[in-house]
């Protein structure tokens, strides 16, 4: 008979061998998992995966203890500030400025400084704009990814739909939710960075009576490379309703 | 950054303590745990504009949700680079250390029988047996599988009783409560 502890130890080996041939889920697919926006089967498949992972697990579930952190003495919280400070002053200000001042000529310098100064720091200014304050070159319209089940319409295995840098775009994101959603919101993903990184996101997105989501991209502003559109649904919390994949190539 | 922007962002400077706590809570040392509160407020900056000012904790704790996730990720893919290192340098050295060959191979297979028995379980006992095995609480179990403890408790049970079918009585003792 082998014993308890033996199959212990067997059962946590397999796990540790488990890790090595399942990936860590993405961060995007682990929330959508707990706020329940997912499909039945995609759910499964995804609580398996997370097994591998207790640690991640954990940081969704775990109460922190409110008095964790207590003990940092106030110079260092004062040092911590005064980086936090220095990373985000000059080149952060000036890239939440408004697309609308950015387009303005006295604000040219200023935006293209800031453009400059975020792709130094290998970030991505990504400006949309309503549709009122410029004239897009081309229209696209975009289909969810498919690969979300029975809660995406849209041609299932839709290629990345395809921009080119330096274009100015309309988006039009075809999507048809069960039920509507007090509001809409949009993120933009860089899924060229590992692991991929949210870079932009926009509240209050208006959805048109044809069912889309019209969007204007700022093309001039995104360097080549593979992004992820993800639309979410907010009605108390936000919910993932689909995801659109794009490819940038260069001019 | 606007003075109202400033005002928000301060208040939500006023938990750094607790966002620090959050990291160390979740295993990492002081100083990964302060840099990474410091990408929560870098990140929380660059989306100012879209913070209505309510919930600081609860979106302070989704955003230090995020970086810790993609942090782990980071870890865990610089640690099999590691690993992949590790074991191009392990196979010209000798251990001490090292499990007899023998004892490593009986333990592999072990590993493997139960693996392969595991594999065979259905999606919803296999997931209830994958936590049970990583140390899970009943409680954490449920909580993230969202199982009552009734359920949970009699997935477990058909689980075991599937896998003494598939391993026969050296499975006596495994997962049992006595």
């Amino acid at each position: 008979m082998i014993s308890k502890p033996d199959w212990d130890v067997a059962g946590r080996d397999w796990i540790a061998a488990g890790r090595e041939r399942v990936p860590p889920p993405t961060p995007e697919k682990i929330e959508a998992l707990f706020l329940g926006s997912l499909p039945q089967a995609e759910a499964d498949r995804l609580r398996e995966q997370l097994a591998y992972y207790p640690e991640m697990v954990r940081v969704m579930t775990d109460p922190v203890p409110l008095d964790v952190g207590a003990d940092l003495p106030e110079e260092e919280v004062a040092a911590d500030l005064e980086r936090i400070r220095r990373q985000i002053n000059a080149p952060f200000a000036a890239a939440v400025r408004t697309p609308s001042r950015r387009r303005s000529p006295s604000w040219s310098f200023v935006a293209t400084a800031a453009a400059i100064a975020l792709l130094a720091l290998g970030g991505i200014a990504v400006l949309l704009h309503s549709r009122s304050e410029s004239i897009p070159r081309s229209t696209k319209i975009l289909y969810a990814d498919g690969d979300r089940g029975g809660t995406t319409r849209g041609a299932a295995g839709q290629p990345p739909i395809e921009l080119t840098a330096g274009t100015e775009y309309l988006l039009k994101l075809v999507f048809w939710p069960e039920r509507p959603y007090r509001q809409y919101r949009l993120e933009l993903v860089d899924a060229g960075m590992t692991p991929p990184r949210s870079i932009w996101n926009r509240n209050g997105v208006q959805r048109e009576r044809d069912g889309s989501y019209p969007v204007e991209l700022a093309g001039d502003e995104l360097k080549p490379g593979r992004y992820r559109l993800i639309l979410y649904g907010v009605q108390e919390r936000p919910e993932l309703l689909a995801t659109y994949s794009i490819r940038v190539y260069a001019k | 950054m606007t003075d109202d922007n400033e005002r928000r962002f301060e208040e939500l400077f006023g938990y750094y303590r607790r966002v620090v706590g959050f990291f160390r809570h979740h295993g990492h040392s002081d100083e990964d745990a302060r840099d990474l509160a410091q990408e929560v407020y870098v990140r929380v900056f660059e989306h100012m504009d879209t913070y209505r000012g309510e919930a600081k904790w609860n979106y302070l704790e989704q955003v230090a949700r995020r970086i810790a996730l993609n942090a782990f990720r980071d870890r865990n893919a610089a640690k099999r680079k590691a690993d992949l290192v590790s074991d191009e340098k392990l196979a010209n050295v000798e251990d001490a250390s090292v499990v007899p060959a023998d004892v490593a191979l009986e333990r592999q297979a072990l590993s493997h029988r139960l693996g392969t028995a595991i594999e065979q379980l259905d999606l919803n006992l296999r997931i209830c047996v994958l936590y049970y095995l990583q140390g899970f609480s009943y409680h954490e179990i449920e909580q993230t599988l969202g199982l009552s403890e009734s359920t949970l408790k009699s997935r477990l049970h058909d689980a075991r009783k599937r896998l003494k079918q598939l391993l026969g009585d050296d499975l006596a003792e495994f997962g049992g409560d006595s």
